[in-house]
């Protein structure tokens, strides 16, 4: 009880910041009778990065996966609850799935470029919404390649198999196909943790560079690197939102003892 | 027995299982080898058959068994692909996968002869359809449907799930998703099943004996409500009249033509394979 009512407070806080994408009240996500998420009440603001930190198995990805619900087909899966995403239910019944994971795009973990060359995976999610003319597929792959910084490395073998990429530059080339599709909101689901230290710190930078015109919600259990790049922190642990906040806040004075102790030593006893 | 004796007396045991194995399928190959090459001329795969097969050749027997496989195989194929498209991304319930492996399963072990039989009382009997090589198409698409819908489904369903993810992720459909990203990474598969189908479906003659082919003076069919002749019913002819010995030895050529043309089916499933193998691992 005492969680939920300094989680009010945050929560307004949050509001007055600056004007919130995504809502949810009261959510809750059953896998088979295991019980996922319990009672999220989370806010993510427009434009910012928010980071969900938390131990694994603490259901940091389950919740971004309902986001825009690429969990549907999971067995035995049940929620309630409501997630708001622009004032609209994300589960109403009446929602295109589709329509809706062109709005808020992901990015995972593993990297997984389709089987075709470089300049078709930038376009893949795109060709399907709409006719593309020979230059507007030029442009497109170019300004999403830059947008990655993955243009220089690339730009004299756009037609090469994606797969011959090393696997940083895959993961750069996911997010330039997320970034075509022009999405709102980009969930990144640990999308570093796969890679070298180098190619984590470059998409680390190319995701710094996107928050001018996205809002980024980035799950990752590397404290460090929630720290470097967060404006807003979430913690969650054991399918509860601890505390939730501007990031600053959180690692010099979050109120809970928990979320101190989690930031400080990485420790988390829920 | 000592550990290194039963060692030694188990490697014994696999070598003579593998001899056996190989043993049976070289003399087998080697015996049809051996009497069906001489049988064979350019006049004998280009000539029709007389006086009961045991003079001419066997050039509408080889044409009726490629069109009804063929047809079959055009038949089977898109149920195959919907089928295990159905059981791999639509089916989502663990019990109706179980059933639906039954069902599978349960028509592959169906023996063939009950499909001639099926086939007589249904398309023959009741519907009155008379002997066509179209209904023997139509049961031999039957029986190679478990295999191609095996096959397919096998390689539909080895796709990482993230590959289905990262599609759905970048606002395509479900139908998208498939159509534009399981299906051409298992298209090979499929065709693989297919080819193996073929394989097994020029072979059958219990299946379509009763209802699609005659065992003499047939033409090349001018409609699909006429019967033709095919490689194994051919065969099975001449064997019935083996004291003839000409008749014998056209029975060898028949058979080493089957032999061949099964081998053809089987290769070509097995490079594709490989390709595909080779491919995944790029």
């Amino acid at each position: 009880m005492k969680n939920s009512s300094s989680l009010k407070i945050i929560h307004s806080k949050a509001d007055k910041q600056s004007d919130s994408i995504i809502n949810t009240e009261g959510f809750n996500v059953w896998i088979n009778d295991a019980h996922i998420l319990e009672d999220i009440n989370i806010t993510i603001p427009e434009n910012k990065i928010t980071c969900i930190v938390g131990p694994s198995g603490g259901g940091k990805s389950t919740l971004v996966r309902s986001f825009n619900r690429i969990n549907d087909d999971i067995e035995g899966l049940k929620i309630q609850g409501s997630v708001r995403f622009n004032d609209s239910d994300v589960y109403d019944q009446d929602i295109d799935t589709a329509l809706l994971r062109s709005k808020i795009g992901m990015v995972f973990q593993k990297p997984c470029v389709f089987p075709k060359s470089i300049s078709e995976n930038v376009l893949f999610g795109l060709q399907y919404q709409k006719k593309l003319s020979d230059i507007d597929r030029l442009e497109i792959v170019e300004e999403n390649l830059k947008a990655v910084s993955l243009w220089k490395e690339v730009s004299h073998r756009l037609n090469n198999p994606a797969n011959s990429l090393s696997i940083g530059q895959q993961q750069r080339l996911c997010i330039a196909r997320t970034l075509a599709v022009k999405p709102q909101v980009i969930l990144m689901d640990e999308p570093t943790s796969s890679l070298d230290p180098v190619s984590g710190r470059a998409v680390e930078e190319t995701i710094l560079k996107l928050k001018e015109n996205y809002t980024l919600v980035f799950v990752t259990h590397n404290i460090r690197q929630a720290e470097r790049i967060a404006d807003h922190l979430v913690f969650l642990c054991d399918g509860k939102i601890i505390e939730q906040g501007p990031v600053n806040k959180l690692f010099q004075n979050a109120e809970n003892s928990r979320t101190r102790e989690y930031l400080k030593n990485e420790f988390c006893d829920c | 027995m000592t550990r290194k004796s039963k060692n030694s007396f188990f490697k014994i045991f696999c070598w003579l299982s593998v001899s056996a194995c190989f043993g049976t399928l070289i003399f087998l190959f080697g015996v049809i080898f051996l009497n069906g090459i001489p049988a064979i001329s350019l006049d004998f795969i280009t000539s029709r058959s007389s006086n009961f097969g045991s003079e001419g050749g066997i050039l509408y027997q080889i044409v009726g068994s490629i069109l009804i496989v063929l047809v079959a195989a055009l038949l089977s194929f898109p149920l195959a692909i919907g089928t295990a498209i159905f059981k791999s991304e639509y089916l989502n319930n663990r019990k109706w996968k179980k059933l639906s492996n039954v069902l599978i399963f349960g028509l592959n072990g169906i023996p063939s002869v009950v499909f001639g039989i099926f086939g007589l009382i249904l398309f023959v009997n009741i519907l009155g359809f008379g002997i066509s090589w179209f209904v023997g198409s139509i049961i031999l698409a039957v029986m190679m449907l478990p295999t191609i819908t095996l096959t397919t489904f096998q390689s539909i369903n080895s796709i990482p799930v993230i590959y289905r993810e990262s599609s759905l992720a970048l606002g395509l459909n479900k139908w998208q998703t498939i159509t534009k990203v399981l299906l051409p990474q298992s298209f090979s598969g499929a065709i693989t099943g297919l080819f193996i189908g073929l394989a097994r479906a020029i072979g059958e003659t219990a299946p379509i004996m009763f209802i699609a082919t005659a065992f003499s003076g047939v033409d090349l069919p001018s409609g699909i409500r006429e019967p033709v002749s095919t490689l194994p019913t051919h065969i099975l002819a001449l064997a019935q009249q083996a004291t003839n010995p000409a008749a014998l030895q056209n029975a060898w050529g028949a058979s080493f033509v089957l032999i061949l043309l099964v081998m053809l089916f089987s290769t070509t499933a097995l490079v594709i394979r490989k390709r595909q193998l080779s491919h995944q691992r790029l």
